[in-house]
């Protein structure tokens, strides 16, 4: 079934139907709202609930329009929403860069491709910096942790992340220019 | 991008910005160094993500959809159930019947398997580091962390711990916790180290209790410090009342504001006059206290703002002054004004005064931003507001006249601060502002 297809049976309460569109935008939505959020459980969190408003306000969706940019705009509310809601709980110096990021959204829509490019880039990496990388950017361990397992120092750690980020970003920039 | 922002960016993704730092990356983000920093964060994100399959990302997504999905439906036909007998229904069994259903609801996709169950978190990390024993596993603990029931953290250097109706634990370096309920409440195991405690408002019958080896201390809503060496703890009691009880022969002492107690081999189980708060070095410096109540029976009004200035508050954005006992705020071109306060309360009535120009609205927030009412400017005149939060109920009017509550988290009433907001462009002028909380009793 196209994406034409399921959006119709999804209007009409077809569950399935929705599920195959979260299997084709979900990918994205991800990518897009870790442009500003940074927690991996934060991001699944603001996407699960942009998809539960999504099946919810199927009704007001109008099937002749596309789906994608309806999602990602209510995707977008979310993530705004999301950082706007924990300013008052955050330290003064965090809730002033969340301010700064609030002031200006990131918008990026070549950003599914790069997704998939940064995915190549990091299976050309050594399996030891492979792991740092998961251990710092998908399981949130703090700088400091990692040094400490690593048995070096802060500075160094952070010199290495560094260099890991930019052999990333001109692996995926010469991959999806 | 020069190096002192990626470590910036380092620091704020790891909570530990300073104000240095935050100031560097504020700049950047809102100058020619916008897309360079939006870069590197958004490759963080990027990485993060693509070490996630998409298969657990659907099945999180379908679990998500399922479980809200189902609830809804359900709350939905019910409705319109109830509609079309709301003449001769009436509104209690109605609503029992939509919660009956509800929980039906969600029980069902529970025992399908539809809906996770979850561990309990019972409270956050706030900022600090350390590492976090769970089962078999360890994981690093940094700002955010939820701790479970049954985690093990031990401080790498000062953590803050917050519980959700605001109460703060600081954990001195060094100091190891396991997160297990002593007591009926709240609370956790200092199984060694030093901890400085700001205890929210409890409900009777369900005290925050911290537990050492020899002791266990029931608090009601209070600031104090514990110390747990060797065979010997020792509680610095600077405002409200707990109770020590002594592990080994159930023996209790009361301690009231600045007193002193310690259970050691060598020394008499007593409260003792507290010479002066004398936190223990290395432990992070504790926020001021709760707002605890005065002691007599009638609760008395209080001024909301000190007789010198703002030292209980803290201007978050925008430009705060005080004069006179009238408070300004002024946002900028681009960033709105918020004033926050360190007191937190959970029950509380306020008054005052207040005036906005060049926007359309002000707000106030209660309860660390939980709820929030919004003051329409009266064409630039003076408006007397009245807020009052008394358990389950939160109530607020302008010059006489209820407003609607706006949710920001939404949750239900939980200790927090106050807060004033008024949007960029914008000023807010405060005035006659007074608050009275009702008493604390000591059980």
């Amino acid at each position: 079934m196209d994406e034409s297809a399921l959006i119709i049976a999804a209007c009409a309460g077809d569950r399935e139907a929705f599920s195959g569109l979260v299997r084709l935008h979900q990918a994205r939505l991800r990518a897009q709202t870790a442009l500003t959020l940074h927690e991996q459980g934060d991001v699944l969190e603001v996407v699960q609930a942009s998809f539960v408003d999504a099946w919810l306000g199927l009704a007001r969706f109008d099937p002749e329009r596309e789906f994608g940019p309806w999602l990602r705009t209510i995707c977008r509310n979310r993530t705004l929403k999301f950082l706007r809601d924990r300013l008052p709980r955050r330290r003064r110096e965090l809730a002033l860069v969340d301010e700064a990021l609030l002031a200006a959204p990131t918008v990026d829509e070549a950003v599914d491709g790069r997704l998939a490019a940064l995915r190549r880039c990091l299976g050309q990496l050594d399996a030891g910096h492979r792991e740092l990388l998961e251990r710092r950017y998908a399981q949130g361990a703090a700088v400091q942790a990692l040094a400490t397992a690593l048995g070096k120092s802060p500075n160094a750690v952070s010199m290495i992340l560094l260099r890991l980020k930019g052999v990333l970003q001109r692996c995926v920039a010469q991959a999806a220019p | 991008m020069n190096e002192a922002l990626e470590l910036a960016i380092a620091a704020y993704r790891d909570g530990t910005l300073d104000g240095d730092g935050a100031l560097l990356l504020e700049q950047a983000l809102r100058g020619d160094g916008a897309a360079a920093v939006r870069a590197s964060m958004a490759l963080d994100g990027l990485i993060g993500q693509a070490f996630i399959g998409d298969a657990a990302a659907e099945r999180s997504i379908a679990e998500r959809l399922a479980a809200e999905s189902s609830a809804s439906t359900m709350v939905r036909a019910v409705q319109r159930s109830l509609g079309r007998r709301r003449r001769t229904t009436s509104a209690w069994p109605a609503r029992l019947a939509v919660a009956a259903l509800l929980l039906v609801a969600l029980g069902g996709a529970w025992w399908a398997g539809l809906i996770l169950p979850a561990a309990t978190t019972e409270c956050r990390v706030a900022s600090g580091h350390g590492l976090v024993g769970r089962g078999s596993t360890t994981v690093a603990a940094n700002a955010g962390t939820p701790l479970h029931s049954g985690d093990r953290l031990a401080a790498d250097g000062p953590v803050a711990l917050v519980w959700a109706d605001g109460s703060r634990l600081d954990l001195a370096s060094g100091a190891q916790v396991r997160v297990v309920r002593p007591g009926t409440g709240p609370g956790l195991l200092l199984e060694r180290g030093t901890l400085t405690a700001e205890i929210a408002r409890q409900r009777p019958g369900l005290p925050f209790a911290i537990a050492t080896a020899e002791a266990r201390i029931e608090v009601l809503g209070t600031h104090f410090t514990v110390s747990a060496q060797a065979q010997r703890t020792q509680v610095d009691l600077f405002t409200g009342v707990v109770r020590m009880l002594r592990v080994a022969d159930g023996s209790k002492v009361v301690l009231r504001g600045m007193e002193t107690a310690t259970i050691a081999t060598d020394v008499e189980f007593a409260a003792h006059a507290l010479s002066e708060p004398d936190p223990v070095a290395g432990a992070a410096v504790p926020a001021p206290p709760l707002a605890t109540a005065p002691t007599s029976d009638e609760p008395v009004w209080m001024p909301l703002f000190a007789a010198d200035g703002l030292g209980e508050w803290s201007p978050q954005h925008g430009a705060w002054t005080w004069h006179d006992g009238t408070v300004r705020g002024v946002a900028g071109v681009q960033d709105a004004a918020r004033l926050l306060g360190r007191l937190a309360y959970q029950d509380v009535e306020l008054t005052c005064r207040l005036r906005v120009s060049d926007a359309s609205v002000a707000e106030i927030q209660v309860g660390d931003y939980n709820w929030f009412a919004e003051v329409p400017a009266h064409d630039g005149a003076w408006v007397a507001v009245a807020l009052t939060q008394h358990g389950t109920d939160l109530r607020v009017t302008v010059d006489g006249v209820a407003v609607p509550l706006q949710a920001g988290a939404g949750l239900p009433p939980r200790a927090g601060p106050l807060a004033f907001y008024v949007r960029q462009g914008g000023s807010l002028e405060i005035d006659s502002a007074r608050v009275r909380v009702p008493t604390l009793m000591p059980r």
